[in-house]
């Protein structure tokens, strides 16, 4: 007790100031930093149990429109992309109808291998056995 | 003789406000003082220079002390977490730490060992009684040769002869539990002139005192005088004190600086422990040198002091900013996965409509125009078989409207629409 007595008051202040950053600040800090990590091992997970692609379980690489176009050109007889609002782009896929299910392997991997978001809506459009798919996306940020 | 060679004992205390310092050089024949310098406590930092200047001037030195501290006792054991030293085999004398602050100091007595060191050769198995005098306090022991059995202070600041030769005597029977007639004999060594006190002393004891005056100078100079002696030091010595003779002259004069007849300190490798600092600096290898940068002086001390205050709280600033930037980083990443698992979940659903759709259509009929989403879908196309794909669309969509229309070249268009 005389020990603390003898405790410079400067000093006293600047502990109880630590403690009170510790508890308003610090520790909520490092359980949510846990809480997080945590959560993010679940959708890793979870992530995971949806990822059926065969091979190697590459990480959704950001999306570039050229380098989309380029890659999807090697599944489909044509791919456009064009930019339209709200950073958002309109993708014309010309395929064979006989191809359709490689459209759906394409379309259930889109946003494992790419980062981006396929708006609620596809539109088909048959003319001469040529299949046109029409699709808006939208990258991750 | 060169001052470099002279063994010079320095001797410092603080009595009241005053620091009193003095030196005296060491011979065979024993020591020779100088003046006694006083400094007022405010003056603390000429009386450092002074012994800074006389280190410089005979570098082959100690520099002494006398811890007064109210609070020492002797102990049959070692205390190692406390400032201790060894007065004679198996009896320590032990205080709570080694108060000199930032005063050199290579040597430091407690009055015990002095007290020992004044009496020792006339121990015996009787018991006797040792009393000190220093800065007005009392210091007092029960020995006989072969152990110190019990130790006690006793401040006599503000009383009389009479009330200090009173609690002396309650003292004796308190600490001792017997009777102070049962020590055989009194011994004091008094640090100041104090004639009224031993006269009262003597009186209300009723005993014989045999007295013995001393200044504390002169008694530290003589604890420095050997290495039997300075061992008692509570600051252990590292190095040995030794003497030679010196035989180039015959004067047998005692006394003056330079006499030629003198015995001198043999200059071993580690005289003194000021010395063994300015060796260490000469051999320092570069660890020690880039240590020494961020080494400071003692005045420096509160600085350091005030830093180390703050230290809880900048690892506190340390270890929040660290996991606040952590928990940033976890906390995008997670947002990430989440809007990727939305969206992939998203693309399944759309999929598996769209795959059951066109299994749905199979060979009865041929697409047109289709919009397909998860809440719904609006198909048109030209259908073979009406039957088997309404029944295929109404499985997939029950209340979904299944709508045809004959063309013109005999063909079917068909419409179907889920609610």
């Amino acid at each position: 007790m005389n020990k603390l007595k003898s405790i410079a008051p400067m000093t006293k202040l600047w502990f109880v100031i630590s403690l009170l950053v510790l508890l308003v600040w610090v520790i909520p800090t490092m359980v949510s930093y846990y809480k997080n990590q945590k959560s993010y091992h679940q959708k890793v997970e979870l992530l995971d149990s949806l990822d059926h692609r065969a091979g190697a379980q590459l990480e959704a690489k950001p999306f570039h429109s050229e380098v989309f176009r380029l890659d999807a050109e090697n599944y489909f007889d044509k791919v456009e992309v064009t930019s339209i609002e709200n950073d958002a782009y309109r993708v014309l896929i010309y395929l064979d109808k006989s191809k359709i299910d490689t459209f759906h392997t394409f379309l259930k991997d889109l946003s494992l291998n790419y980062a981006v978001s396929l708006k609620d809506e596809i539109l088909y459009e048959e003319k001469n056995s040529t299949l046109t798919v029409t699709m808006i996306l939208k990258p991750l940020s | 003789m060169s001052s470099q060679h002279q063994y010079v004992t320095i001797t410092h205390y603080k009595e009241r406000e005053f620091y009193f310092l003095n030196y005296a050089i060491q011979t065979r024949e024993g020591f020779i003082p100088k003046e006694i310098e006083q400094f007022h406590e405010s003056d603390k930092s000429k009386f450092i220079e002074r012994i800074r200047t006389i280190q410089s001037q005979y570098p082959n030195n100690q520099i002494v002390s006398i811890s007064l501290m109210a609070k020492q006792s002797i102990s049959q054991s070692e205390d190692r977490n406390r400032a201790s030293a060894e007065i004679f085999k198996n009896n320590y004398v032990i205080q709570e730490n080694i108060d000199v602050g930032d005063i050199p100091t290579t040597l430091y007595f407690s009055p015990f060992a002095i007290l020992y060191q004044q009496y020792k050769e006339g121990l015996t198995d009787e018991l006797k009684l040792l009393i000190g005098y220093f800065d007005r306090k009392l210091f007092m022991m029960f020995a006989t040769s072969d152990k110190i059995h019990q130790s006690w202070i006793i401040g006599t600041r503000g009383l009389t002869e009479k009330q200090i030769a009173e609690r002396v005597y309650k003292s004796m029977q308190a600490y001792y539990k017997i009777s102070y007639s049962f020590a055989d004999h009194l011994e004091m060594l008094v640090s100041d002139d104090s004639p009224k006190l031993l006269k009262v002393l003597r009186e209300e004891l009723s005993l014989h005192i045999t007295l013995t005056q001393n200044s504390i100078h002169n008694l530290l100079h003589r604890m420095a005088s050997s290495d039997e002696k300075a061992k008692s030091s509570f600051i252990k010595s590292y190095k040995k004190i030794e003497y030679i003779i010196h035989t180039e002259a015959s004067s047998t004069a005692k006394g003056e600086e330079g006499s030629p007849n003198r015995y001198e300190r043999v200059r071993v490798a580690d005289e003194n422990l000021e010395d063994i600092k300015l060796q260490d600096q000469k051999s320092k290898g570069i660890i020690e040198k880039i240590k020494d940068l961020f080494r400071s002086s003692p005045a420096e001390m509160d600085s350091k002091t005030s830093f180390a205050s703050l230290l809880p709280l900048i690892l506190v600033l340390g270890m929040g900013g660290f996991f606040s930037m952590k928990n940033g980083t976890i906390s995008n990443e997670l947002m990430k996965k989440k809007v990727q698992i939305t969206a992939q979940q998203n693309n399944l659903k759309l999929a598996t409509i769209s795959e059951n759709i066109f299994h749905a259509m199979g060979k009865n009929a041929e697409l047109k125009k289709a919009t397909i989403s998860t809440k719904g879908v609006d198909i048109r196309g030209l259908v073979w078989g009406i039957e088997p794909l309404k029944n295929s669309l109404n499985e997939l969509y029950a209340e979904g409207k299944f709508v045809i229309k004959p063309l013109e070249n005999f063909m079917t268009e068909f419409t179907f629409t889920s609610k």
